[in-house]
């Protein structure tokens, strides 16, 4: 999709992890990540901290609802913080040069909190996945 | 679906959830207080019942569903 | 380790029976995160506090750990360096097959900011 990504998160540099909203399909999306040297979650490794895939997953949900929130006439990508995390797993933390894919999925909405559900996937594998609820102000 | 059926997996699915012994999911105990919900929590237990039973609780109707036995009911007219 | 003397600071350590212990730590203002989290209103990312936990449980066992998962976080406040410069990170390990089960918290005078619960496992 050709929106760029500064207008549907607030995020910048160096904590940016999604680098653009690849599909949105109903109650669905997809955001992509190459991971480089520029984000403040790489390791001395060159590994990817475990945090950082939680935080990939929350950004993506918010560049969903950026998505939403732009469509429907907004010209400022609403603020989201993480209410809770839960059911995380990390499987394996992924290098420097890897390109990240990851679907998020809408669920239901209460008083403006939102549960989401992440699986990011690096080619066939699944790096992480977790729930989430976000708010967003 | 018999309403026998729909008590079992909703009172062992909110067992499992929110971690609470199923003897003490009777019809008519107040599932805020027995499940401990808060404004997080809710959204669990809104995403469970519809992801089991694809029924959807809209926040307008929650005022309604305030003991087991009002869940069992709504699940049932619904689904 | 990826935050300390970044994001934040040990100042001091009270550890009690076990693997329990609470750390005291600031919250350094001048981390380069607060450039792009966000522009113009720096706001401590949730996530750095869970990296926080990690690192101040490598700090008690002594061993470099990973996070296989997070059974629940909840981020209970926002804290920002302006409003919380000093904050407790209270933890208990307890150890299991691979690791630890890690329960931690993270408070200071006023608020709660966060409630942890995962499974580190050795590196």
């Amino acid at each position: 999709m050709d929106i760029a990504i500064e207008k549907l998160i607030p995020q910048r540099y160096p904590i940016k992890v999604v680098d653009s909203l690849v599909e949105v399909n109903g109650e669905d999306a997809v955001c992509q990540l190459t991971l480089r040297a520029d984000n403040c979650f790489i390791e001395g490794d060159g590994k990817m901290a475990e945090p950082g895939l939680i935080e990939h997953i929350a950004q993506s949900a918010s560049a969903f609802a950026g998505y939403r929130a732009v469509s429907s006439g907004a010209t400022e990508p609403p603020l989201g913080y993480i209410g809770e995390v839960k059911g995380f797993q990390c499987h394996y933390r992924p290098s420097l040069g890897e390109t990240l894919l990851t679907t998020i999925s809408m669920g239901p909405e209460i008083d403006g909190i939102t549960l989401i559900s992440g699986v990011v996937k690096s080619g066939d594998k699944v790096v992480a996945e977790t729930r989430m609820k976000i708010y967003v102000a | 679906m018999t309403r026998e059926e729909i008590v079992a997996k909703v009172n062992s699915m909110l067992a499992e959830e929110f971690e609470v012994e199923e003897s003490v999911m009777t019809p008519d105990a107040k599932l805020k207080e027995t499940l401990s919900l808060d404004s997080l929590s809710l959204v669990d237990l809104i995403a469970l019942i519809q992801q089991n039973y694809g029924v959807k609780i809209p926040a307008e109707d929650l005022p309604k569903v305030k003991t087991f036995k009002d869940l069992y009911d709504y699940i049932e007219s619904h689904s | 380790m990826l935050l300390e003397n970044k994001f934040y600071r040990v100042v001091s350590v009270e550890k009690r029976e076990n693997l329990s212990a609470v750390y005291s730590i600031d919250i350094l203002p001048e981390c380069e995160v607060y450039k792009g989290h966000f522009p113009g209103n720096p706001v401590c990312p949730g996530v750095f506090n869970i990296e926080t936990i990690k690192e101040c449980s490598m700090l008690l066992c002594g061993k470099p750990l990973r996070i296989a998962g997070v059974k629940q976080c909840r981020f209970t406040a926002i804290s920002t360096p302006e409003k919380t410069p000093r904050a407790q990170v209270e933890l208990l390990l307890t150890p299991s097959e691979t690791g630890y089960t890690v329960t931690a918290s993270i408070y200071d005078s006023q608020l709660r900011y966060v409630e942890f619960k995962g499974n580190l496992i050795y590196d």
